[in-house]
């Protein structure tokens, strides 16, 4: 206490005490929260011009609208039965084929395949795929099924497409530390994860490996391969 | 009386057992394999005609005044100058919007803020690109571009930048906020111990800290907008053709909207000329571009990143 001059004692309380403005920071605080407002702001305005645009077709013939057939000639009997049967039965098919297909793939790369070069390239082939433009699965589409296979429509082009958004998706979601430590005889255990939190939870790889080989069911439990201790205690970052 | 001893074959299960994981193990690796496929089939089908094209067309109509298919003309540059412009005004638009937006998220919002925050962007995310083609024709041009600048045209690649921009804001925000989120919070504490503000904190130590993450989803981004076709086929206007032209606030093409220009015509072109064919040509052009666009991102990102 006698260390301390009257005058240090002073300063430091009025440092610790004063509550200095921290404009920098309010102003810094300030942008970020125009940026998110200006967001917002698209997005209302968006969906209430698409909605203020669309009541007024939908308030006059709500059911003719939705149920009548397309009619170039008369724009007044025009309806968009046929667009909702299309998008629907797009979905349809896209959801029979690309779904089950990209999963497969992901449960492939995750838990069965050896971390090589080869599955390597796979799975950055895969991740290409997903960043090409549509438009190129277009003509994917257009060269197969309608060229090579003739008289089908490129519509089903978007089952590429699709595919290979599924199965980066799908790919993604398994978290990275556990991918070889769980056998092959349970490869949904550990799915249950949401995608993206391998990046957000930065748990320890062994606490997640403990967690999940505990949750095996007992009778399930099976020599796993020679390799797989191994390679759990590497196993390659999370993308 | 000897213990009994456990063979291998006594942990490996029955031979039924393991024909069917191998079975199993061919379904999924081909489902995998598949991909590859897909990978070679898009390559294949777009060099043979791309090269169809280049030994069709007289070369100088590749340098020429502009892009007019149905006239021979094949001014490549064209489309790049309109996608260049396109994707640099998105990236105006989506990168300061949707930076601000992960990193107030990231560092700012309390959890209630962000979990009524996130579904909003959610929704932005999910708005189908012809909704925000058909928005920026009708919306965003006449209120925004007629107002503060004085286009030539209602339809213009201005515009189209625009709506491009507003459709990768959330692209960018989520995987920016996944960026920043991954910084360990020991360095936020560290730096708030040696004294450092909030802003500082956030500046000067999150953002670098999560570098690897904000440039990828920068290069991310990019490669979307490069690849957008419905925003700006519906709001850049130019359907026929288009003078080769550097300004934002002319009617123009991309090079994903030619091909929708082009392919939307194929009836009427099919077997005249090398029109159809450009088609694909444009189209490995556009491939080339989106393929070192993410093998670049992904180069960098592994080499950037840092494992904390």
């Amino acid at each position: 206490m006698a260390l301390a001059s009257a005058s240090t004692e002073r300063t430091v309380l009025a440092g610790l005490q004063q509550r200095r403005a921290d404009l920098k920071g309010l102003v810094f605080q300030g942008l970020l929260m125009a940026t998110l407002l200006v967001v917002l702001l698209v997005l209302f305005v968006l969906l209430s011009d698409v909605v203020r645009e669309s009541t007024a077709v939908l308030g006059e013939r709500p059911g003719g609208f939705l149920t009548g057939a397309v009619n170039f000639t008369n724009p007044a009997e025009n309806g968009i039965r046929q667009g909702i049967v299309g998008s629907v039965v797009i979905g349809l098919i896209v959801m029979v084929t690309a779904i089950p297909l990209g999963v497969a793939a992901a449960i492939y790369l995750e838990e069965y395949a050896r971390p090589t070069r080869f599955t390597r390239f796979v799975d950055v082939n895969i991740r290409n795929l997903a960043g090409v433009p549509s438009i190129v699965y277009g003509i994917l589409g257009f060269t197969i099924f309608v060229k090579a296979l003739d008289g089908m429509t490129g519509g089903r082009s978007l089952l590429a497409g699709a595919l290979t958004r599924c199965g980066k998706r799908a790919s993604a979601s398994a978290p990275p530390a556990g991918r070889w430590s769980v056998t092959t005889c349970c490869p949904t255990r550990c799915r249950a994860s949401s995608p993206g939190r391998c990046s957000r939870s930065p748990v320890p790889s062994a606490k997640r490996r403990r967690s999940s080989s505990s949750g095996r069911r007992p009778g399930s439990s099976r020599t796993p391969p020679a390799s797989s201790n191994a390679s759990a205690v590497d196993s390659p970052p999370c993308r | 009386v000897t213990a009994p001893v456990l063979q291998l074959s006594d942990l490996q299960g029955d031979a039924q057992r393991r024909r069917r994981e191998r079975q199993v193990r061919v379904v999924l690796r081909s489902a995998a394999l598949l991909s590859v496929v897909i990978g070679a089939l898009i390559v294949l089908s777009l060099v043979s005609e791309a090269w169809t094209f280049l030994s069709q067309v007289e070369l100088t109509k590749l340098t020429d005044i502009g892009w007019y298919p149905r006239r021979n003309y094949f001014d490549v540059s064209t489309l790049v100058a309109g996608t260049l412009i396109v994707t640099g005004v998105a990236m105006v638009v989506a990168v300061p919007l949707g930076l601000g937006v992960a990193v107030y998220l990231s560092e700012y919002a309390r959890p209630r803020m962000r979990r009524v925050l996130k579904p909003l962007i959610e929704i932005l995310a999910g708005i189908p690109s012809v909704v925000l083609g058909f928005f920026a024709l009708t919306w965003i041009s006449p209120n925004i571009v007629d107002r503060f600048f004085s286009p030539r045209t209602p339809n213009n690649l201005l515009s189209a930048g625009i709506g491009v921009g507003i459709l990768v804001i959330p692209l960018v925000a989520s995987i920016s906020e996944d960026a920043l989120r991954a910084v360990p919070l020991s360095l936020r504490e560290a730096s708030y111990g040696v004294g450092a503000r909030k802003v500082q904190t956030v500046a000067r130590v999150v953002i670098p800290a999560a570098v690897s993450g904000l440039v990828a989803a920068f290069i991310v981004a990019v490669s979307r907008a490069i690849g957008e076709t419905l925003v700006v086929t519906i709001a850049a206007g130019a359907s026929g053709g288009s003078l080769f032209s550097t300004s934002p606030l002319d009617q123009g093409l991309t090079m994903t909207a030619a091909m929708a220009t082009v392919a939307a015509g194929t009836d009427q072109v099919a077997g005249q000329g090398p029109t159809f064919q450009s088609l694909f040509f444009i189209g490995l052009v556009l491939f080339a571009i989106t393929l070192t666009l993410n093998v670049v991102a992904d180069r960098f990102v592994r080499r950037v990143r840092q494992k904390y």
